[in-house]
């Protein structure tokens, strides 16, 4: 695209940074700065008006450095490594796919930085499966969500607006009328909630979810007794003619969280042997969602997966990126923050880390390399899966940018390392 | 300009045809063409002496890719456990049988001599994401059939009794807009009434909330695709998949398609009655009779083998029905985004279980009892019925009787007995497996330069050695050529290459793009500008290519 002289007005917007991936943005594009107009939230907001340095050189050891001795010095570390872990994964499509041509040649371990709470999601879908619905399907057929957990909104501002508003929908011109319960800890934050919904919170401290989520099962399933919301709430879902159930795994308790959802898919399937019924897992900030399919489709295995012995290994523990740093394993470390929202781990001074990231990026060490990258939707364009899974998203080029793709910064590490 | 001579094999093309007679082919530039000048240079020669020469492999009907696919994937890692390979200076690494890992994908089709292959069932708002793992899949051409009659808009449309023109424009604009070269329907109404709880939906029963009936749909989607000048006919799993008595809701399908062509898909799972003592019995004497009179009807089979798959389909009423069935017994059912769903269940077909084995011979009688090889295409609907590994196997089944009664002695006896298979005599010739597979599958997608090997073709070329067990010369061309540029050698993978993305380009009146916009912003949470997939998603990384295709006209008369 051309240098904008003035000031320019772009409507339908796709935005990167949560995984509502809201598309109805209008933004205001002038030479220096994005301001929103409309659709904004605190994370957008903060995203596309962050003002950044427009361009910056990459470093070796933190000396400013020509991009081709950059590009040479991450391939260089690659080829030592006998386990090199490629991490953050916060980038658009064609960003995955360079991570993951890259790890397979290097033999590396792909993880993406919010991976916890997707595996805990993941391990009930491969013990039991699901049953799972989308945005769309929830904003026209809900009449009933429940929200199981901590509150999603901070990290999901637009959720309610987008999914569960009391404007018309296809099956009622007037809207539906609509309840929200939440079950879990208090939130900060009273919610702004759409007009005409009806809303209840059952208190639950975090500790106490798994037990009371069996509590509701047994209730949903027809047992008798218990707390009076609980039983409430039971009879509400088993009448609904649309109900939902959503979480974000990644802010349930750690220890309980495969028991949680485990107890949530199964309670969404017992619901719909006489009613209908839909999980909604909540998650996909920095396109986690997004990585987690092209590695499946790549490899035939989700996140947390080693090429380091050939064919793909995957395993949901042992090649945990977190896991692998932490216990001294990983030898090298590839960081990926592009999208801007996923700073690298802080660790060893022992493990070189190359980090692809926006200029401006807080480092509390400089890295053995840094490679400055453009962010996918201001200064390239790309793609980006929402949340639930389905939909993936154009992402615009909003301003010209001297600042290269993650992809395309990915592709030419793999072209040094090839050509040494 | 590279010239390439193949001398002297038999030449089975059908399209053209040339059936098995010996000649020679040159290669000018990726496609078919004239013989060396006089003392022009020949670049390379193969000396194809005693080999079968076929187009390559063309498969109409495969689920490789897409959002249910990748849910396979996450819910059957078992299948890729056993299944791995390493990347090498070549390849990628990858995993999977029944649902292979993009680049497998791409690599065991070309070892099998397949060089095309076709997703048929993309939920219009999954497009983006399924396009993505078809750049992800090297060595073949593919496409995709966009999923409509499911779709709150197209019913909304038919309960408001729009005018035919309209739902011509909007069917149009959904192939332009999601990039496809052909319309589905899965389960007509049927999966847009499992979210209002409806459990089944026979052809006449009016579908929940819209009281619009399946036939109706059916006539609908049938018509435009014919007016909008479509080749593929409308291609159609019908109502009631799996149900024992589908037989009669299958063959009034054919009705209410009001003339319109209408491609039947994976059949035989359509084909059932209710006789016996087991109230299962075959219908694919039927179903033959049916399409052997009815010259504007297509079908593919859909044929099970024995074994360990996953099923995965747009059809999440049926794949709820059978979710009792699943072994592992694990399943997953989505809504999806007020355009379809999707539902995976595993399967393990078993040779001695009664239904198993009856559904395996249903699939072989249709093959056997359909008569004209140009109306019949092989597929195993993959994964659904198998994995398309399984081909070569199945293409043995169809071509070597006794084979096929060795097979019939060892499955459940009570199945053996109440099917028709062991009295049919039929074995396919090369030239019908060429026509089933290669010329037939390129006539009816309208691909005009594939499936033939006819000058200006372009040179997708499979060599085999022909053997006696013909399991074994499928599973193992000598060569096969994708573009002019030799990929396989002794089925093994010499070249990487990047095949195109077929579409069709039909046109409508842009009015029609108003009330969509209306519709998307006050009901979706995509805005149609970003639903819309752009060229230049396909074709990024330089190595994807969009082959479009003018709307010229249906493939069947």
């Amino acid at each position: 695209m051309g240098e904008p002289r003035e000031t320019e007005l772009r409507r339908d917007v796709a935005c990167p940074f949560c995984g509502l991936a809201c598309d109805d943005l209008e933004i205001e594009v002038a030479p220096q700065q994005l301001r929103l107009r409309k659709g904004a939230c605190p994370i957008s907001r903060a995203q596309f008006e962050r003002d950044l340095p427009a361009d910056a050189r990459p470093q070796i050891a933190g000396r400013e450095s020509e991009r081709d001795a950059a590009i040479a010095a991450a391939a260089g570390i690659l080829r030592e490594s006998r386990l090199p872990v490629f991490g953050g994964l916060g980038t658009d499509i064609e960003g995955l796919r360079g991570a993951l041509a890259l790890a397979d040649r290097a033999g590396g371990v792909i993880d993406h930085q919010g991976s916890r709470g997707l595996f805990a999601d993941l391990t009930a879908l491969r013990d039991i499966g699901t049953m799972s619905t989308t945005f769309s399907e929830v904003r026209n057929r809900a009449d009933l969500l429940l929200i199981v957990g901590p509150d999603p909104l901070p990290v999901m501002p637009r959720f309610l607006e987008r999914c569960f508003s009391s404007e018309p929908t296809l099956f009622a011109e007037t809207g539906i009328e609509r309840r929200l319960v939440r079950l879990g800890p208090d939130s900060d934050a009273a919610p702004e909630l759409p007009s005409g919904l009806r809303y209840c919170h059952i208190p639950c401290s975090v500790g106490e979810l798994a037990p009371t989520v069996g509590r509701l099962r047994a209730l949903v399933k027809g047992r008798a007794g218990g707390d009076a919301a609980l039983s409430e709430l039971a009879g509400a879902m088993r009448g609904a003619g649309y109900a939902v159930i959503a979480w974000m795994a990644g802010l349930l308790p750690p220890e309980s969280a495969d028991l949680i959802v485990l107890s949530l898919v199964e309670m969404v399937r017992d619901l719909n042997l006489s009613h209908r019924a839909a999980c909604l897992p909540l998650a996909g900030a920095e396109n986690l969602t997004g990585a987690n399919q092209a590695c499946l489709w790549q490899t035939g295995y989700p996140l947390r997966t080693s090429f380091a012995s050939g064919a793909p290994d995957h395993d949901p523990h042992i090649h945990s990126a977190h896991r692998l740093i932490e216990s001294g394993e990983a030898d090298a470390l590839l960081w990926i923050s592009a999208l801007g929202g996923a700073p690298p781990p802080v660790t060893n001074s022992d493990l070189p880390l190359i980090l692809l990231a926006p200029p401006g990026t807080g480092m509390s060490s400089p890295p053995a390399v840094f490679l400055p990258v453009g962010r996918p939707g201001i200064d390239h364009a790309g793609q980006i899966f929402r949340g639930d899974g389905i939909v993936a998203l154009p992402l615009a080029a909003l301003r010209p940018s001297p600042l290269p793709s993650a992809g395309a910064t990915l592709t030419a590490i793999a072209a040094a390392m090839g050509s040494a | 300009m590279t010239l390439i001579k193949l001398s002297g094999g038999r030449i089975f093309d059908p399209a053209n045809n040339r059936h098995g007679e010996v000649g020679d082919l040159h290669i000018r530039d990726g496609r078919i063409g004239s013989a060396a000048a006089p003392g022009e240079p020949i670049d390379q020669s193969f000396d194809l002496a005693g080999k079968i020469v076929m187009p390559g492999g063309i498969d109409i009907h495969s689920h490789v890719a897409g959002g249910k696919v990748n849910l396979a994937r996450a819910l059957m890692t078992s299948d890729h456990g056993d299944h791995g390979s390493a990347h090498d200076a070549m390849r990628r690494s990858g995993s999977g049988y029944a649902t292979p890992s993009s680049f497998l994908t791409g690599y065991r089709y070309a070892e099998l001599g397949y060089t095309a292959a076709f997703e048929p069932a993309m939920v219009p708002s999954n497009a983006r994401h399924t396009h993505a793992e078809l750049v992800d899949t090297p060595m073949i051409d593919k496409g995709c059939y966009v999923m409509l009659g499911n779709d709150d808009f197209l019913l909304r449309l038919l309960a408001e009794e729009a005018e035919q023109q309209v739902i011509n424009d909007y069917v149009a604009w959904m192939m332009r807009a999601t990039r496809s070269i052909a319309v589905k329907v899965a389960n007509p109404g049927g999966i847009s009434a499992f979210k209002f709880n409806g459990r089944e939906l026979g052809l006449d029963i009016p579908a929940p909330y819209y009281g619009v009936t399946p036939r109706r749909i059916v006539a609908a989607l049938s018509r435009a695709v014919r007016e909008l000048g479509i080749a593929h006919p409308l291609h159609i799993h019908c109502n009631q998949l799996g149900v024992p008595g589908n037989i009669e809701t299958t063959l009034a399908t054919i009705g209410a398609a009001e003339g319109s062509p209408l491609h039947l898909t994976h059949v035989q799972f359509h084909s059932y009655g209710t006789e016996g003592d087991r109230h299962f019995s075959s219908s694919a004497a039927r179903i033959a009779e049916a399409v052997n009179g009815t010259p504007h009807v297509s079908l593919d089979v859909g044929q099970i083998m024995f074994g360990q798959t996953v099923t995965a389909s747009g059809d999440t009423m049926a794949q709820y029905r059978n979710h009792r069935l699943a072994h592992p017994r694990k399943w997953i059912c989505m809504d999806i985004e007020c355009d379809g769903g999707c539902g995976l269940v595993p399967f393990r077909y078993r040779d001695k279980n009664f239904v198993n084995a009856l559904q395996w011979a249903i699939g072989l009688e249709l093959f056997l009892l359909v008569k004209d090889p140009w109306r019949i295409f092989l597929t195993t609907d993959h994964p659904n019925g198998a994995p398309f590994g399984t081909y070569p196997h199945l293409i043995r089944l169809l071509m070597d009787r006794s084979f096929r009664e060795d097979m019939l002695r060892t499955i459940h006896p009570a199945a053996a007995a109440a099917s028709a298979l062991s009295g049919l005599a039929r074995e396919y010739d090369l030239n019908e497996i060429a026509i089933i597979t290669r010329a037939e599958p390129a006539r009816i997608l309208g691909l005009a330069d594939r499936g033939h090997l006819g000058p200006g073709a372009a040179a997708d070329i499979t060599v085999y050695s022909d053997q006696a067990d013909k399991a074994a010369m499928f599973a193992k061309p000598d060569f096969v050529f994708k573009d002019g540029r030799l990929i396989v050698r002794d089925g093994k993978l010499m070249d990487v290459v990047w095949g195109a993305t077929h579409t069709a380009t039909p046109e409508h009146d842009p009015a029609i793009e108003m009330r969509l916009v209306d519709h998307f912003e006050r009901f979706m949470t995509v805005r149609l500008g970003n639903f819309r997939i752009s060229d230049s998603e396909i074709e990024a990384l330089g190595r994807g290519r969009i082959a479009a295709h003018r709307a010229t006209g249906p493939a069947l008369a």
